[in-house]
């Protein structure tokens, strides 16, 4: 049996949460979704100021969150993170990215994050067939008929007006 | 071997991880350290004691999160407690200002452990960097009183680099260009003006930002000189104001005055100017030295009698460059406060990292010491250091997609 997974950054979750449509990453996920611990503790964290996220930690379809504990693990996650996040800032800074690079690599994954510079990396890491974003796995359900190409544009509309940052696209990427 | 389960994109040097023996003993280590009980630390970090006990005896792994915390509680990084092996130990010259601060010392050197595993990273990422300069083949400082020492090296080093008599333009430049060292003006706390720091068989010497462009030269001649004769080790602190100096730091002082200001080269631009504030001034201006140190120098070489020296020192450079230059004189020297200046080598293979995908902008930011993020990544992308954005290829990713999909 594959192990492969969409293994996910903070950002995405909380896009699609704010709107109310984790449904649709449910679906184009179809069973095959993770997370480290430290995306969840992150979003755990951003509930008392947006209690919508706490539907994300009910998400069934994301599984029980994954903990790093072996230092090999550790040690490559930490690498990860260190190339994100420098040396000077907290030790916390970028983790949930390293980590969930660290498991898309470790799953034969991919990689899915708003962040401009994980994503960068990631697909250095990864090649860029594994790493997606908010937008990516939009269009992907329109393509899987999940949701039409307006309906799509409206739900990431939704997102920017939250005050999100899914990544600039037009209604183009949707059609 | 590091990173198994993927096919690597980028030259990562394997690095080897700590048993959770290991792991659980450098904690304890750590928490030793600091005087900390085992509750002491478990109180910190939101653990139980027993959990901590269990943890240093590696009968318990530590997740992520913890390991985070815990090492944020005990003040060490978590890469440097989950690497096999020791770090190499740092060698040590400073050059502390005028008044003392106890701690300055160590908070100078998180900048040189910034840049210190900045290298290590990339030289991970991007393979060894090219060879450094051979420095140059230099003599012995000789036998004699410290002064005499420190112009003899000053002479060699102007003769090996062939630098005649005249100023020294771009001076950091010169420095990283002829030897294997490099050199960071940022900022550094008030009561250290430089620090010269030897690792693995590099130096880097750090100059503090905050001082006009006349004494950041200075000081940099000045730890040129520790790292040239090789007194880094052990740490040594140079406490201006205690009059009992010792050798090395009269010998680091007289190779900066000789380095930067040599004697003919001092003589030719005095030469017809009868005042004394004016000759310090001459060559201040001609050397791009501080008036205090000009007047020194004078009077190292005889050119000033000790109570006209003392006097100049006393008036400090603004009045006598107002009244015997311009303005815009004191102005230049000034503007050099709060320049940040990166080693070149390393912005260099920063910029080449983060232009390829393998670091974020934040390790640049911090080289650079930038806080606004925005700005410095517009200015990357103005420069084309910017990497390309991932330009996701959808049907890669259905084809990745696919195969997760079919009823798993």
């Amino acid at each position: 049996m594959s192990c492969r997974r969409l293994v996910f950054d903070t950002g995405p979750l909380n896009s699609f949460a704010v709107v109310g449509r984790l449904d649709l990453l449910d679906a184009v996920c179809a069973g095959h979704a993770t997370w480290p611990l430290s995306v969840q503790r992150e979003l755990r964290a951003g509930i008392r100021a947006q209690p919508i996220l706490a539907e994300v930690l009910e998400a069934r379809f994301l599984g029980p969150a994954e903990v790093l504990e072996h230092p090999t693990d550790l040690l490559e996650a930490e690498l990860l993170r260190v190339r994100l996040a420098g040396s000077s800032l907290s030790q916390r800074h970028n983790r949930g990215e390293a980590e969930a690079i660290f498991l898309a690599r470790s799953r034969r994954g991919v990689f899915v994050s708003e962040d401009r510079d994980a994503r960068v990396l990631a697909a250095a890491e990864l090649g860029s067939g594994r790493v997606a974003g908010t937008t990516d796995l939009l269009a992907r359900a329109v393509r899987l008929g999940l949701v039409g190409p307006e309906d799509a544009w409206a739900v990431y509309q939704a997102m920017l007006a939250a005050g999100r940052r899914p990544g600039r696209v037009s209604r183009d990427w949707f059609a | 071997m590091l990173f198994p389960h993927t096919t690597r994109r980028s030259p990562v040097v394997p690095m080897r991880a700590v048993t959770q023996q290991e792991l659980g003993q450098r904690i304890a280590d750590a928490r030793r350290a600091r005087r900390w009980t085992q509750g002491e630390l478990a109180e910190r970090v939101g653990l139980d004691q027993t959990a901590v006990s269990r943890i240093e005896t590696g009968a318990r792994t530590v997740g992520s999160l913890e390991l985070a915390e815990l090492a944020e509680a005990l003040e060490v990084s978590v890469l440097d407690l989950l690497r096999a092996g020791q770090r190499p130990m740092l060698a040590i010259a400073a050059r502390l200002g005028h008044f003392r601060d106890p701690g300055a010392v160590d908070r100078a050197l998180r900048r040189a452990g910034t840049l210190i595993g900045l290298d290590e990273l990339l030289e991970s990422l991007l393979g060894a960097a090219p060879p450094s300069p051979a420095s140059p083949r230099l003599g012995k400082p000789g036998r004699g009183p410290a002064v005499e020492q420190g112009r003899r090296l000053a002479g060699q080093v102007r003769e090996a680099l062939g630098l005649g008599d005249g100023p020294l333009a771009r001076f950091p430049e010169l420095l990283e260009e002829r030897f294997p060292l490099d050199v960071d003006v940022s900022p550094l706390p008030e009561a250290v003006d430089g620090l010269c720091v030897s690792v693995g068989g590099r130096a880097l010497i750090l100059v503090g930002s905050g001082k006009p462009s006349s004494r950041q030269r200075f000081t940099l001649a000045h730890e040129l000189a520790h790292y040239l004769v090789d007194d880094l080790d052990p740490l040594y602190v140079d406490e201006r104001g205690v009059r009992a100096r010792s050798l090395a730091e009269m010998r680091a002082n007289a190779f900066a005055a000789h380095l930067l200001m040599p004697e003919p080269g001092v003589r030719a631009a005095i030469d017809g100017v009868g005042d004394d504030a004016e000759r310090a001034v001459r060559v201040a201006l001609a050397f791009g030295a501080s008036v205090s140190a000009a007047a020194y120098q004078l009077g190292n070489l005889g050119l000033l009698a000790e109570p006209a020296r003392d006097r100049l020192i006393e008036a400090g450079s603004k009045p006598l460059l107002l009244r015997y230059a311009l303005p815009s004189d004191w102005q230049q020297d000034e503007s050099g406060r709060g320049r940040i200046r990166p080693p070149a080598r390393l912005y260099g293979r920063a910029t080449l990292a983060f232009r390829r995908g393998l670091i974020g902008l934040e390790p640049i930011a911090e080289l650079l010491q930038r806080p606004d993020r925005d700005q410095l990544r517009q200015e990357l992308e103005d420069a084309g250091l910017a990497p390309d954005d991932v330009g996701l290829d959808a049907a890669a990713l259905d084809e990745v997609l696919e195969e997760m999909a079919p009823g798993e």
